[in-house]
């Protein structure tokens, strides 16, 4: 229950528009939408227009998810395409979100 | 080429593809620290499509705003116009916000603070708002506004939106027409408070509901239950409290049975009670109903109890009829056949040879038919064919003057008290009838109480009945006296206070009453023009209220019988069909005297009336006669040829052809089989000495 609770943040860097960073940012908002309703918060931030932030968090290639809580650190290269790797990701237990959370 | 840059520019593209390998061509771009970044090759492919694409956008912008159907402009980080489009420029109806002639150059936010012809407050807060946007605000700003002449109001959507910073622009402002949306809803609008005046105004109960709980109702809905309104009772959480416990089941199922599409009765009834306890009777017509995404069941409600009520004493007056109707028939038939029993024993004992034995039994056969004839004149009564002789008469002056004969046949168990109204109005009726319902009302009263008891009888002036248990459908509004008599008895149960009135019901055990005393009063009082209410208690006693109505004609005349000399020598024709009556009764007047002829109908009768010589001074006839000729053409036949004949009548019972409404008419006279030969005696010399007409 204490992890249903918590507010999973995370940061998306993307390189404009891009195909692949697109994809990225609509695989992670429908994920986030389905598995974290009203409990999670995305920033995304353009390459493009702040490459020295990709530095901070030691990225070098986008598109690349940074989870910055409730565990700090953990990162993601690609369009986010796999709601699995998506879920370990963000802490998200299968059992907490039933029987269908793989099918995503 | 340098070997050494030939081998740089290869390991680059290795990593590069080796890259993109690892990655399962899911990356685009590749950061270069500080502050570099390298596309890939697919990323940069997309990049040159997209930014022809802005270039040919950019090349066409122009184009497109002048596509765009609403009037765009574009200002400086001042708020001046730098360009408009082709709507902006076409647009020239004055007083809009967009209008007036503002073109490229114009300070759009002090156009907007002084603009004419639209709402000053309106403007203001455009122009502020714009303002803010120049100054950095990121949110846009949107409103509705109408301007134009007032016979062609338009409107119109402002949007402002801010311009990225160092774009060297400072906000897009654009009018959009909304004309057909403003339009459309305004007429959603007038059709959604077009049915709510119809559902409010609505004379039956509307109500809206899902698996019980209240979607819409209507204030008719909330008067039928007896709610203040009906917010009240959308405020209900199940509204199946509002139905009787024992109907709950059968509304739940029908309601089931419908949402499944089964087919159960759209029109059906059902008891429910109002808000004060009172239990009424509800006409429904249920339907389903698409409300938004979900079926719902709408039912229309009419409350029928009064309806129901009236349908039910409408029954039981129409089966009083029926009874009536037969039991006269019946009664009349009697009546002959009394007749003649009763003509012919007295003409035996008027010999002078009869053995004691015998005339002991011809009398035990008279008091029989007398008792017999007795019950058919109750059965008369009931149905309203005893012909009465109404006259005006203040019934304080009989209950005073019968209250010691009641005293002694009452017994001394029974506490009698009266409470007459002093300025009681008159009434027209037969008094002897009236005397008779009357004793009637307190032998009842009396056999209700046993062990004695009180009984009160009163009289009082009514300008209308306001007994609502009365049947109302067919008696005259007022104004009444009524005559009440009130015991201390054991009351009526419910289901027997309907029955009451018809003959031959009785409570009393087998052999104590003939049924017949209410039945009596029920048609004297409804022959009299009035009517008969009973409330009863059980284990409290009874109230009887005859109403009558009050004589209003002063100059109604009265009938006095005048007593006569038994006998005479005139000479009399006497005109009856049946012939073992005309035998009997041909036999009486000619033992009287008189000088008598018969004829067995109407036809005859006149011929032989125009032959005789001298004249018959008095036709005595039956009222109901076979053929063309009626008792009443005959009598008016003889009165017109001889006026000084005398016409009497004689009948088992009376019927429209002499009597209105149940009344003599003025002038009739009437002697009323079965009659005794005194009887007989009297009428014809009342007759002949000229009585009455």
């Amino acid at each position: 229950m204490a992890m249903n609770e918590l507010i999973v943040s995370c940061r998306l860097y993307v390189a404009g528009q891009s195909a692949n960073s697109q994809f990225a940012v609509q695989n992670l908002t429908v994920f986030c939408r389905k598995y974290l309703p009203n409990r999670h918060e995305i920033e995304i931030v353009d390459v493009f227009q702040e490459p020295e932030r990709a530095l901070g968090d030691r990225i070098f290639l986008t598109p690349a998810l940074v989870v910055v809580s409730p565990s700090h650190g953990r990162s993601i290269i690609g369009d986010l395409s796999d709601n699995a790797v998506l879920l370990q990701a963000l802490c998200v237990e299968i059992a907490t979100v039933g029987a269908g959370a793989g099918t995503g | 080429m340098d070997d050494d840059l030939q081998k740089l520019v290869d390991d680059f593209n290795v990593a590069q593809r080796r890259l993109i390998e690892a990655t399962g061509g899911k990356v685009d771009a590749v950061l270069v620290p500080p502050t570099g970044l390298v596309l890939l090759p697919a990323a940069q492919q997309q990049l040159l499509r997209s930014e022809s694409q802005y270039r040919m956008f950019a090349a066409e912008k122009a184009a497109i705003l002048d596509a765009l159907p609403a009037h765009v402009a574009l200002l400086d980080p001042d708020g001046k116009i730098l360009a408009v489009n082709k709507a902006w420029r076409d647009f020239s109806d004055g007083g809009c916000l967009s209008g007036d002639h503002l073109g490229v150059g114009a300070d759009y936010p002090a156009a907007c603070s002084s603009a004419g012809g639209i709402d000053t407050d309106l403007a203001a807060t455009v122009a502020r708002s714009l303002r803010s946007i120049l100054q950095g605000a990121i949110t846009p700003f949107s409103t509705e506004y109408s301007g134009g002449a007032s016979h062609e109001q338009r409107w119109f959507q402002l949007l402002a939106s801010p311009m990225p910073r160092n774009s060297g622009y400072g906000a897009v402002v654009m009018h959009i027409d909304i004309g057909d949306r403003k339009r459309a809803e305004a007429h959603t609008r007038e059709i959604r408070q077009r049915l709510e005046t119809l559902v409010n105004e609505a004379t039956v109960g509307i109500l809206v509901h899902r698996d019980w709980k209240m979607i819409m109702a209507n204030d008719e809905l909330a008067k039928i239950f007896g709610y203040a309104n009906k917010e009240e009772i959308i405020a209900l959480p199940d509204l199946r409290v509002l139905y009787a416990p024992e109907e709950r089941a059968r509304v739940s199922e029908y309601y089931e049975a419908r949402r499944q599409g089964e087919r159960v009765p759209s029109h059906y009834e059902a008891k429910a009670r109002r808000t004060d306890g009172a239990a009424i009777e509800l006409a429904h017509h249920a339907f389903l109903l698409d409300w938004g995404d979900r079926t719902v069941v709408c039912a229309m409600i009419t409350e029928v109890t009064e309806q129901r009520s009236i349908e039910a004493q409408v029954r039981q007056l129409q089966k009083m009829e029926a009874v009536g109707q037969l039991t006269g028939g019946i009664a009349h038939d009697f009546n002959n056949i009394l007749m003649v029993i009763l003509s012919n024993a007295d003409a035996v004992l008027e010999e002078s040879d009869v053995p004691p034995e015998t005339r002991n039994r011809l009398e035990h056969i008279c008091r029989a038919a007398e008792g017999a004839a007795s019950l058919t004149s109750s059965l008369l009564a009931f149905s309203r064919k005893l012909p009465l002789r109404p006259r005006r008469a203040d019934i304080n002056e009989l209950v005073v003057g019968i209250g010691e004969m009641l005293r002694r046949t009452l017994g001394g168990e029974v506490e009698i008290d009266s409470v007459l109204a002093d300025d009681l109005w008159t009434v027209n009726v037969d008094l002897a009838q009236l005397e008779s319902a009357l004793v009637n009302l307190c032998i009842n009263a009396r056999d209700a109480m046993p062990n004695g008891g009180r009984l009160l009888i009163e009289t009082t002036n009514a300008e209308r009945d306001e007994d609502l248990a009365t049947p109302r459908a067919e008696h005259a509004a007022g104004p009444f006296v009524v005559l009440t008599v009130t015991d201390s008895g054991s009351g009526i149960a419910p289901e027997f206070l309907a029955k009451v009135f018809e003959p031959f019901f009785t409570t009393k055990e087998v052999g104590k009453g003939t049924g017949l005393g209410l039945s009596m009063v029920y048609g004297f009082v409804k022959q009299s023009g009035g009517h008969v209410s009973v409330y009863s208690e059980v284990g409290i006693g009874t109230t009887v209220r005859l109403y009558f109505p009050r004589d209003q004609d002063a100059d109604a005349g009265t009938v006095a019988v005048v007593p006569a000399p038994p006998r005479g020598n005139e000479r009399i024709l006497v005109v009856e069909d049946d012939p073992r009556v005309c035998a009997a009764v041909v036999d009486q007047v000619r033992s009287l005297g008189y000088a008598v002829d018969a004829a067995t109908n109407g036809q005859d009768a006149l011929a032989a009336f125009e032959a005789a010589t001298p004249p018959y001074d008095l036709v005595l006839t039956d009222v109901i006669m076979p053929g063309p000729l009626s008792s009443k053409a005959l009598a008016d036949a003889v009165v017109r040829r001889r006026p000084q004949t005398r016409v009497l009548f004689m009948s088992g019972y009376s019927n429209d052809a002499i009597v209105h409404g149940g009344r003599l008419d003025p002038g009739v006279h009437l002697l009323t089989k079965p009659f005794r030969k005194t009887d007989l005696a009297k009428a014809i010399r009342s007759r002949l000495a000229g009585d009455g007409s």
